[in-house]
């Protein structure tokens, strides 16, 4: 577990890489517009592509954090080894919810690009933002059946026997 | 009952009853959503939307904001930005009974106009505040409770991730909406400041009082804050003047706070990592939480409860100020057993159209829609607070393990009286949420 945690992170900081690049991007634009009227061409779809890529690399670090947003306040008295089942059932969920839409968001790059379908401006081709979104959704997949494994079998998310590491948690606003 | 009307309530029963049993939010819309697609519709229709659903939902130019402001407030946070605010705030006020926990207030209101997250404000000004209030003798439940009411202030002032998807959700405009709860945070502030003040003088044990800090003591304090300052005045004075769009506002906040972060020598490599690891963490919650209303949304349009449910609203022979606050009332009650995105991306494509359908003080319809989204920010900064389940409360007891939380929910108490006086002052006076809209123009 510990060195898919590592790929998870790597991909996260990636992922904040791309976002920040996309900022860096954008703030370039908006200074060659205010100073020589001449903004970036195409920083609209830049940030499109980009912002897509971003969220899809976040997914699998997000998933091994459990970092996804869940109500224990009805569940605050059950006990650790039945907490631990009804985790593993929503892991089996989300994996259901990654690997549907990984794989029918490859498919549907695979029919946009057989539609040689482009952005108006740099004439990106449109597939590329549907391919972009499958890797992060697919790795977040095999993550959360993972941790449903863990889980069912009644250790923590992460593989551990330890208590200690059913720290759930989310931060929504 | 229709067909439609039975299937819709159903896929909302299964998904409450799942997310009371620990399933993940994201997950509980979806997989309900997706069963009550096949029964409404087929397989074959369910996987050609889905191949679109996600492209559809994370490739979007106006949600790139929330990422951008996410980055921002990380950087802000692991910058150390919070620490001068907090220090100046405390020059100032420090010597009057309850003065630290003002202090945290003003810094937790400045540092929510960098930051568009209240967990994010909430976590950082308790790093700074509450060792700072204990130390001095301040009492647990009146600091844990400070820093809770004030991390909300990270949402109720702009930037303001909830905000945002209002905006996006209703087809609002992003920086009116912001110019709107401009005013309404500082109610919002100076409200909680009254609170502390009016608690500290019934029960001076809460609370104690430090010397009086020199003029020039101020003075050199406020010069630990204008990077602050300088951020918020470029990026708001940007939206608001119609320079850049609200994205290209949040991309100029998130390059200027990591600059501002890394000139005072703050943001170290570790430290820019964990705001990278941050960032990346709340973001794909929050998508997260979109891709899974969007299954449940999609379906419940084909069950045209939507309509039905606004249409029904609109035949109420009731005062439209009085289905107003029910609703306001509703939320604070939904925001009681979900999290308070959820409750947005759920509710709003039903109840917006209703609200819109009422005639409320003869207000235009963009006028409208921008007032009730203030109001409903303000019921979302209820709902993290409130018992059982506020979100900040959490994350203050995490940080400040040793005082019991139900004593911490105790200690709102106070300042959720003042956020229920703040909702029905804008409520019944629009013009508060509505006035630098106009002068806008």
């Amino acid at each position: 577990m510990k060195l898919l945690g590592r790929v998870a992170l790597a991909f996260a900081l990636l992922g904040g890489l791309v976002a920040f690049t996309v900022g860096l991007v954008t703030t370039a634009s908006v200074i060659g517009r205010a100073l020589f009227l001449r903004p970036i061409p195409g920083d609209v779809e830049i940030t499109q592509l980009g912002i897509g890529l971003a969220i899809s690399l976040c997914l699998p670090w997000c998933q091994f954090r459990c970092a996804n947003i869940m109500v224990d306040f009805f569940t605050q008295r059950a006990p650790l080894a039945v907490t631990r089942r009804l985790d593993a059932v929503g892991m089996v969920m989300l994996a259901v919810m990654y690997s549907l839409l990984s794989w029918r968001t490859s498919i549907g790059a695979l029919s946009v690009k057989d539609a040689f379908e482009a952005t108006m401006i740099l004439d990106l081709p449109m597939w590329w933002s549907y391919a972009s979104l499958a890797p992060g959704l697919a790795f977040a997949a095999v993550i959360a059946v993972l941790q449903a494994y863990w889980l069912a079998i009644g250790r923590a998310a992460d593989g551990s026997e330890s208590a200690a590491s059913d720290d759930f948690h989310g931060a929504a606003s | 009952m229709t067909f439609g009307l039975t299937v819709g309530l159903s896929m909302f029963a299964v998904m409450l009853v799942l997310m009371a049993l620990r399933i993940p939010i994201a997950a509980a819309m979806f997989i309900p959503g997706m069963l009550g697609y096949l029964v409404m519709s087929d397989g074959l229709n369910l996987m050609n939307l889905l191949k679109g659903s996600a492209v559809a939902r994370l490739t979007v130019y106006d949600l790139s904001v929330i990422p951008l402001f996410l980055l921002m407030g990380q950087f802000a946070t692991q910058g150390g930005l919070s620490r001068e605010l907090f220090r100046a705030a405390a020059a100032f006020v420090g010597h009057i009974r309850g003065g630290l926990a003002m202090a945290s207030i003003l810094s937790a209101g400045a540092f929510g106009a960098v930051c568009g997250s209240s967990v994010a404000t909430s976590a950082t000004i308790t790093q700074v505040a509450y060792p700072q209030m204990r130390g001095h003798g301040y009492h647990g439940r009146l600091s844990t409770a400070t820093l809770a009411a004030g991390g909300t202030l990270g949402i109720l002032i702009p930037p303001s991730v909830p905000l945002v998807v209002y905006a996006i959700l209703t087809e609002q405009n992003i920086a009116k909406l912001f110019a709107a709860a401009m005013i309404p945070g500082i109610l919002a502030m100076l409200s909680y400041i009254v609170v502390i003040g009016v608690m500290a003088r019934i029960n001076p044990s809460l609370a104690t009082r430090q010397d009086r800090a020199s003029w020039a003591m101020r003075l050199g304090s406020l010069a630990g804050i204008w990077p602050v300052l300088t951020i918020f005045l470029i990026v708001f004075g940007g939206i608001y003047g119609g320079v850049f769009s609200p994205t290209e506002g949040a991309a100029i906040g998130a390059l200027s706070t990591f600059v501002a972060g890394v000139a005072k020598r703050e943001l170290t490599r570790e430290k820019l990592r964990s705001a990278l690891a941050g960032t990346a963490e709340t973001s794909a919650m929050v998508f997260m939480i979109f891709l899974g209303a969007d299954m449940m949304n999609t379906t419940l349009a084909l069950t045209q409860m939507p309509g039905q449910v606004a249409s029904w609203m609109t035949t109420l022979d009731i005062p439209a100020v009085a289905i107003v606050l029910a609703i306001l009332l509703f939320y604070v009650l939904l925001g009681c057993v979900m999290d308070e995105l959820s409750m947005l991306l759920l509710t709003i494509p039903v109840i917006f159209p209703a609200v819109m359908g009422l005639d409320l003080f003869g207000l235009s319809p963009d006028l409208k829609a921008i007032w009730f989204g203030i109001l409903v920010l303000v019921t979302v900064g209820i709902g993290l607070i409130a018992p059982p389940i506020g979100l900040n409360v959490y994350v203050v007891n995490n940080l400040a393990p040793e005082v019991p939380i139900a004593d911490t929910y105790r200690g709102v108490l106070p300042f959720l009286a003042a956020d229920f006086i703040r909702m029905v002052l804008l409520l019944f006076f629009p013009a508060i949420s509505l006035y630098l809209v106009l002068q806008m123009g």
